[in-house]
């Protein structure tokens, strides 16, 4: 049995928790958080223990493996945590808040030699493993735009999201998705050119439009945003152009369930907060793979490397977006 | 009164919807056809049943003329028309360059005859709505637009990818269009523009990638896709999408999302594809022009309006070439 403390009891927490119990040999032993913690585990693992610190967490349970699920800022802490009791990671995207902060993780990841993975979970969606599959079956030619949106509207606070200081914005924590899966698809960024939009107390509402461009000579075009508009519905589209052929995903046009009731209409589409009609969905296929490695110690597909590349990425454009000039990802990583 | 119409050069084959625009009007007629080479007008003047003659004589028998030259060759017709007093509705771009196209705004101002800029998509009914949304606020404060103006990959072997004929590949062919666009639903300029760009989907020797970056004047965000990319079994010819998003709502327009999808077992073109049923935007636009001749009022669009388009166009190429962004001068 694969035992896994969780490291946060927020919204990732709910959604790992049903995946890990889901999988046959996995289960979820403990969750640390310093607020609900025992609120969460009634809800939603009773099974589990309750801790209100990571370290006692850590300490006091015999754990395989910690699923780092707090606020951006704070990974690195807890990682390194970990990784001096030589629990193996899953840590959630984005890698960290600093380049400072993943390089932290790194060498901590380097030094107790655990297996990490970074949770880039758009690579598990099975739209965009499909997608990733047929670009490299080479059913498109040779890749030449790939344009791709995530957005969503929300109402109220967001709490830590709304901090830049602690979840970098959208560019950081939004965008972050589509620059990593575009790596993984079309290879190493070149430069990134952003613009970005805000409003709301203290710009809450993020609108960011970056234009990228890889070393293959390939372009992009990365769209990310939230809006205080609660009716805008979760979004993701994915569009691939090669010179022999094209791929186009867009959660708007997929709709395999519907429900009409006197009050509210239903289509499951978002995958953090619906249950989608998938045998196995993108966390599912994700936990899966990282409870395989936990299991024979081999290194996961997205690894620390994989997840500081690609918040590189997103820090290149963030600063695009102050300075107006377009950014090398390898420029903020010196 | 009856408007009498001429097309001079049908280089662009945009001249055979303009001319079945025209023909469905009671208000206007269509005459005659000029072109630099004889079988293409003849060609096009026995399709639409109407005279093939050289320009002066063409001129002679109209009260307006629809330019459709391949983009260099604008200007020498359109001196022609104006030279006679003829008012001219010119396909987009105006001209390859922002100077060469103010040139031919003074020449038309000089002879005082009015000159219009083909742009169509100001007729799509999906953007005409959209834009009374946006004008009785229901996005708020416009902060971001987010347009495509996605089309099919350009095959070699026309004046299309002849530099010498286009003056330039995707970006200047099309970027117009949603950047006509967004100056009509907001009322602002272009103030900055960073491009990336490339040729990756065809041998050709103009850009094929045409994607842009921009910055109103109020500092609204704004990127356009305008590539010539989609595969040629694509099921539609392309596509002009807006996305507007404000601080109280988003509106999203897809101008041809209106479409019966259709699949053939047989015949030429047998597959799956869509065909659209929406408003006939070509009919809008001439409409708009024989209006104004009649009227003798501007067109919608403007030579003026063609000369800041282009020049938008101007510094997309600049910034191309630098690698950075580059300030739209409009001077």
């Amino acid at each position: 049995m694969v035992r896994i403390g969780l490291v946060g009891s927020g919204g990732m927490a709910g959604v790992y928790a049903n995946s890990i119990e889901r999988i046959e040999g996995a289960t979820v032993s403990a969750v640390a958080s310093p607020h609900s913690a025992e609120a969460f585990v009634r809800d939603t693992v009773p099974s589990a223990t309750a801790y209100a610190d990571y370290e006692e967490l850590f300490d006091g349970e015999s754990l395989d493996a910690a699923a780092i699920l707090t606020p951006t800022h704070t990974h690195s802490e807890v990682v390194i945590a970990a990784a001096e009791r030589e629990l193996d990671v899953i840590c959630e995207k984005p890698l960290a808040r600093t380049m400072d902060g993943a390089r932290e993780i790194r060498d901590a990841v380097e030094r107790s030699g655990i297996t990490f993975m970074t949770a880039h979970v758009t690579r598990f969606f099975p739209a965009y493993a499909e997608a990733k599959e047929r670009v490299d079956a080479g059913d498109i030619g040779t890749p030449g735009v790939a344009r791709t949106k995530r957005a969503f509207g929300f109402e109220g606070s967001r709490g830590w999201f709304d901090d830049d200081a602690r979840s970098g914005g959208v560019l950081l924590d939004l965008a972050v998705h589509d620059f990593d899966y575009l790596r993984w698809l079309l290879g190493d960024v070149k430069r990134v050119f952003t613009r970005r939009t805000g409003w709301d107390r203290d710009g809450r509402s993020d609108v960011s439009l970056s234009v990228v461009r890889f070393e293959s000579g390939a372009v992009g075009h990365v769209e990310a945003w939230w809006v205080e508009v609660p009716t805008v519905p979760f979004t993701e589209a994915l569009e691939v152009a090669g010179d022999d052929g094209h791929l186009e995903y867009d959660v708007d046009e997929v709709q395999p369930l519907r429900q009409f009731g006197h009050d509210s209409v239903e289509s499951p589409r978002d995958p953090v907060g619906d249950a989608l009609p998938l045998a196995r969905d993108g966390y599912d296929r994700q936990l899966e793979r990282f409870v395989d490695c936990v299991r024979d110690g081999k290194e996961p597909s997205v690894t620390v490397e994989d997840g500081l590349q690609s918040m590189a990425v997103s820090l290149a454009a963030i600063k695009s977006a102050d300075c107006g000039v377009p950014v090398s990802p390898q420029e903020v990583r010196r | 009164m009856t408007v009498r119409l001429g097309v001079l050069s049908t280089a662009h084959h945009h001249a055979d919807l303009y001319a079945a625009a025209l023909e469905s009007r009671d208000d206007a007629e269509i005459v005659a056809v000029a072109d630099e080479d004889d079988d293409r007008g003849q060609s096009f003047a026995d399709s639409h049943g109407i005279d093939y003659q050289p320009a002066d004589d063409v001129l002679e028998r109209v009260d307006a003329a629809i330019v459709c030259a391949a983009n260099v060759n604008h200007g020498t017709w359109i001196r022609e028309a104006a030279a006679a007093g003829i008012d001219i509705l010119c396909e987009k771009p105006l001209a390859p360059a922002g100077d060469q196209a103010a040139e031919l705004v003074r020449v038309c101002e000089s002879a005082g005859v009015a000159l219009g800029v083909a742009m169509p998509v100001r007729f799509s009914e999906p953007i005409r709505q959209a834009k009374a949304a946006v004008d009785e606020g229901a996005v708020g404060d416009l902060k971001a637009i987010v347009g495509t103006n996605i089309l099919q990959k350009m095959a070699a072997g026309t004046w299309f990818t002849d530099p010498d004929l286009s003056g330039g590949g995707a970006i200047l062919d099309h970027s117009v269009h949603i950047i006509d666009l967004s100056r009509w639903i907001t009322g602002q300029e272009v103030a900055e523009v960073y491009t990336e760009t490339g040729t990756r989907f065809t041998d050709i020797e103009v850009e094929d990638i045409d994607v842009l970056s921009m910055e109103l004047d109020d500092g609204t965000i704004f990127t356009h896709d305008g590539s010539w990319r989609q595969p040629e079994e694509w099921d539609f010819w392309g596509d002009v999408t807006l996305r507007l998003i404000g601080t109280d709502g988003v509106v999203e327009v897809d101008c041809f999302d209106q479409t019966l999808t259709r699949t053939r077992d047989s015949g030429d073109d047998p597959g799956i594809d869509s065909v659209y049923w929406g408003t006939d935007i070509n009919k809008g636009l001439v409409g708009d022009f024989v209006d104004a001749v009649a009227n003798n009022r501007p067109p919608a669009v403007t030579g003026t309006d063609g000369v800041r388009e282009v020049r938008v166009v101007d510094a997309a190429y600049e910034s191309a070439d630098r690698g950075e962004p580059v300030s739209v001068n409009y001077e």
